[in-house]
């Protein structure tokens, strides 16, 4: 199971997810639990969890900015971009990142490549606001998008298309010190992943479409009361998930 | 005799161990690494007070692997499987499930 800042991530096509999906330029670091955590995270943390924690502003009280970009063989292209702010109540955290590839062959006496040429973006901001030190509101959200060549030979006739992944995540939590040994935590998040993919033929006819759809939403409310050395934590919470695919 | 030989050589071996002064100061160097607070009880905790073992790969451990993106850098973890999926072009570089460690 993978999580971004403790989050589910979906859009598991036959049963595998695809970790090219994430960047690793903003991430802050990345907890792996190997073994079951189901009790925890529910049936999908079976052989374990993946947390991937990302950045946040750094407390210093102006901007900050940073970029990165790298060429690589293959026509590989990274570029990243991040804006930093950290003053008074307002924390703030834009990161941007395009990636893009011409593809790759492992055989090359193949017509097609192994890999077909494409392109990703994944904008990320994270915002926090704390009027005061007993209340935050946080606003964290992710969006990504890949678009890939598809092409296939069928027949000896070359069908084309594409493949496009689009992914939204989006998390609204709320922290509140009600007393010194009291904390509440109202926690909302929705994500939604979609891919897209149709071969046609020379005449633009529509040969072969595959498409997946899934939205998942997550409220929770927890309390956290300390007695001494123990901590109690308890919480009620919901899952509300709607996947589908077509042809599968 | 060989068995005197080889209590000559344990006595040998202790020899120096014993002659050591008991008080003498540890002269290796030491850092001390301020305690990590984790997520993985998905509450904020020590992480010597975790129930379980958790693996943490730090933000500039990655930057030091000069990696793009997950997949590569899961890939160099122990303990965890990712399976490349080159599907017919469908996917471009890898999918993954995990297994857990025997």
């Amino acid at each position: 199971m993978i999580l971004i800042d403790g989050q589910p991530m979906v859009g598991r096509q036959a049963g595998t997810l695809d970790l090219s999906r994430l960047t690793v330029h903003n991430i802050e670091r990345i907890e792996i639990i190997k073994g079951a955590s189901s009790s925890l995270y529910g049936s999908e943390a079976l052989a374990g969890v993946v947390n991937i924690i990302t950045r946040e502003a750094e407390k210093d009280g102006k901007w900050q900015g940073q970029a990165g970009y790298r060429l690589a063989s293959f026509g590989t292209h990274d570029a990243s971009a991040t804006l930093q702010y950290n003053k008074g109540i307002v924390s703030l955290d834009v990161f941007a990142n395009y990636f893009a590839s011409r593809g790759y062959s492992l055989a090359e006496a193949a017509r097609l490549p192994t890999v077909e040429p494409f392109h990703n973006f994944t904008f990320q901001p994270k915002i926090k606001i704390s009027p005061s030190e007993k209340l935050s509101l946080m606003i964290h959200s992710r969006f990504y998008g890949q678009d890939q060549d598809y092409r296939a030979f069928i027949n000896e006739a070359l069908f084309a298309g594409k493949s496009l992944s689009r992914e939204w995540n989006q998390t609204l939590l709320v922290r509140q010190t009600l007393r010194k040994n009291w904390k509440m935590e109202y926690d909302l998040y929705a994500t939604h992943y979609r891919f897209d993919e149709g071969l046609r033929d020379a005449g633009q006819v529509l040969f072969e479409e595959n498409l997946y759809r899934q939205w998942f939403y997550r409220p929770e409310i927890r309390t956290h009361y300390k007695m001494g050395h123990n901590t109690l934590t308890a919480g009620v919470g919901m899952n509300y998930e709607n996947p589908a695919a077509y042809p599968f | 005799m060989r068995f005197l030989a080889l209590g000559g050589l344990v006595l040998a071996l202790l020899g120096p161990l014993n002659a050591q002064p008991q008080s003498r100061p540890d002269t290796l160097p030491s850092i001390d690494l301020p305690d990590i607070v984790i997520t993985g009880t998905r509450t904020v905790r020590d992480r010597m007070a975790l129930p379980v073992p958790v693996t943490v790969v730090s933000g500039q451990a990655i930057q030091r692997t000069g990696l793009s993106r997950l997949n590569e850098v899961l890939q160099e973890q122990t303990g965890l499987l990712t399976v490349p999926d080159f599907g017919g072009g469908k996917v471009y570089n890898c999918k993954a499930w995990m297994r857990p460690t025997p």
